[in-house]
């Protein structure tokens, strides 16, 4: 596991936008009433937000983008780094990054590209962003995490279809002499790739007639090979025994005690998980906040869409500083902490589209 | 680790079962409450109570929690 820092990068602002269209899980139709409540208290969504057929995760995180520049006075042309980190991209080529950097009127004199990953994309972009920022001595960078779940997963799986949510989220950052250092630890497990995957429709198993036919996959789990597989066990296992591991490897690298850390910004996997990863690390309920029940696990948008929407949360950091243990886990298998301190974070109001 | 603590540990750890309504034979995929969020409950109690990671598929192979209860047991050395 890589441990390394960045010091010279400050992060100065975070937006997020969703799809008008709220789901509420109650209103289910693959389950009981009684199923429903069941299920919510364990997976802790209750609404989740669903693109509309013609909306991209390019187009919330373009959303998100022009908001929080306007926010910040930047001006797109200060913008010389933007990273689109997503599993949804509009097109297979080229990268949804560089149509939006025309998008976004951002100069040519800036580099683009996209980065594919999920539930650790944001801690990952960070470290990306924030590294060729300092290195190539960039003054500003976006980094955009977006996803659009809601169109991978199968309406006829139940195991996963009240789960997911849409969202697209853009995080400023600029080089700052003298900024906190933002420390980070990043690791993979390739041999993971099973327990989150989608069969077809990469190079691998290219789409055919045949990958659209509904196949029977258990109780009350149907999809096809173009649809999203999830091993929850596996998954769980994984988390509970690597989040933790993370989170202390950094902490320690960082020589700060676990109590110096305000918030912890995990993943947003299922309330269940979560709660039990912050019990068994004894982290106090107020310090890890949470957009579950209103937007679902957003995949790389759930970091940053669980900050700006937390009020409380989101008005503490932008009158003054906060530390940040922040922890994404998920597909790949692929995970990372970072521990980021930010001062008057600019952070818009949510934007819905 | 005895039995009877891991029956009362199962039964408070799942949703929807009444304290004393499992027994070392009982077949636990049967019961009306058994799904795959109680798969997941199943998992972390096993790691909180007994500070071991058993996997989805060892939990499906097992029948009865007698079984279940072994395979905790192996695991723990």
């Amino acid at each position: 596991m890589p441990l390394g820092l960045i010091s010279n990068v400050r992060m100065a602002g975070v937006a997020a936008a969703v799809p008008k269209r709220r789901v509420a899980n109650h209103e289910s139709d693959l389950l009981t009433a009684e199923e429903q409540e069941r299920m919510i208290k364990a997976i802790g969504v209750r609404y989740r937000r669903v693109a509309e057929p013609g909306t991209c995760s390019s187009d919330l995180c373009f959303a998100a983008a022009e908001q929080l520049l306007s926010t910040l006075c930047w001006t797109p042309a200060s913008v010389e780094a933007l990273i689109f980190i997503s599993q949804s991209p509009d097109y297979v080529l080229p990268a949804t990054a560089i149509t939006l950097q025309a998008r976004l009127g951002l100069p040519m004199s800036c580099l683009a590209f996209d980065i594919n990953l999920g539930c650790s994309g944001y801690v990952y972009g960070l470290a990306v962003l924030g590294g060729l920022l300092s290195s190539l001595r960039i003054r500003r960078g976006l980094l955009l995490t977006g996803e659009t779940s809601s169109k991978m997963t199968s309406p006829r799986d139940r195991s996963v279809a009240s789960l997911f949510g849409d969202a697209g989220t853009a995080t400023a950052l600029e080089l700052g002499d003298g900024a906190n250092p933002i420390y980070f630890d990043l690791s993979s497990d390739g041999n993971g790739w099973r327990s989150i995957h989608i069969p077809a429709g990469g190079y691998r198993k290219p789409v055919t007639a045949e990958s659209f036919v509904y196949g029977k996959a258990g109780e009350g789990i149907e999809r096809n090979e173009t649809q999203l597989i999830l091993d929850g066990a596996e998954v769980f296992n994984f988390s509970l025994r690597e989040v933790p591991k993370s989170v202390h490897n950094v902490l320690s690298f960082a020589k700060r005690p676990i109590d110096s850390v305000d918030y912890f910004l995990f993943h947003q996997a299922n309330l269940m998980m979560n709660e039990f990863i912050r019990k068994k690390m004894k982290i106090s309920e107020g310090k890890m906040p949470y957009s579950l029940p209103n937007f679902g696990n957003t995949s790389s948008a759930a970091i940053p869409l669980t900050l700006v929407t937390n009020t409380e949360v989101a008005q503490r950091a932008a009158l003054g500083r906060v530390s940040w243990l922040m922890c994404g886990f998920g597909v790949g298998l692929s995970w990372g902490s970072a521990l980021v301190e930010t001062d008057r974070l600019k952070l818009p109001d949510l934007v819905e589209i | 680790m005895t039995i009877e603590q891991f029956i009362s540990n199962f039964e408070s750890s799942i949703e929807g079962l009444e304290p004393g309504s499992i027994r070392s034979d009982t077949v636990f995929k049967d019961l009306p409450a058994w799904d795959s969020l109680a798969l997941l409950m199943t998992l972390a109690m096993v790691d909180v109570e007994y500070g071991v990671t058993i996997s989805g598929n060892e939990i499906i192979a097992c029948i009865t929690i007698q079984n279940l209860f072994d395979a905790v047991n192996a695991k723990r050395g």
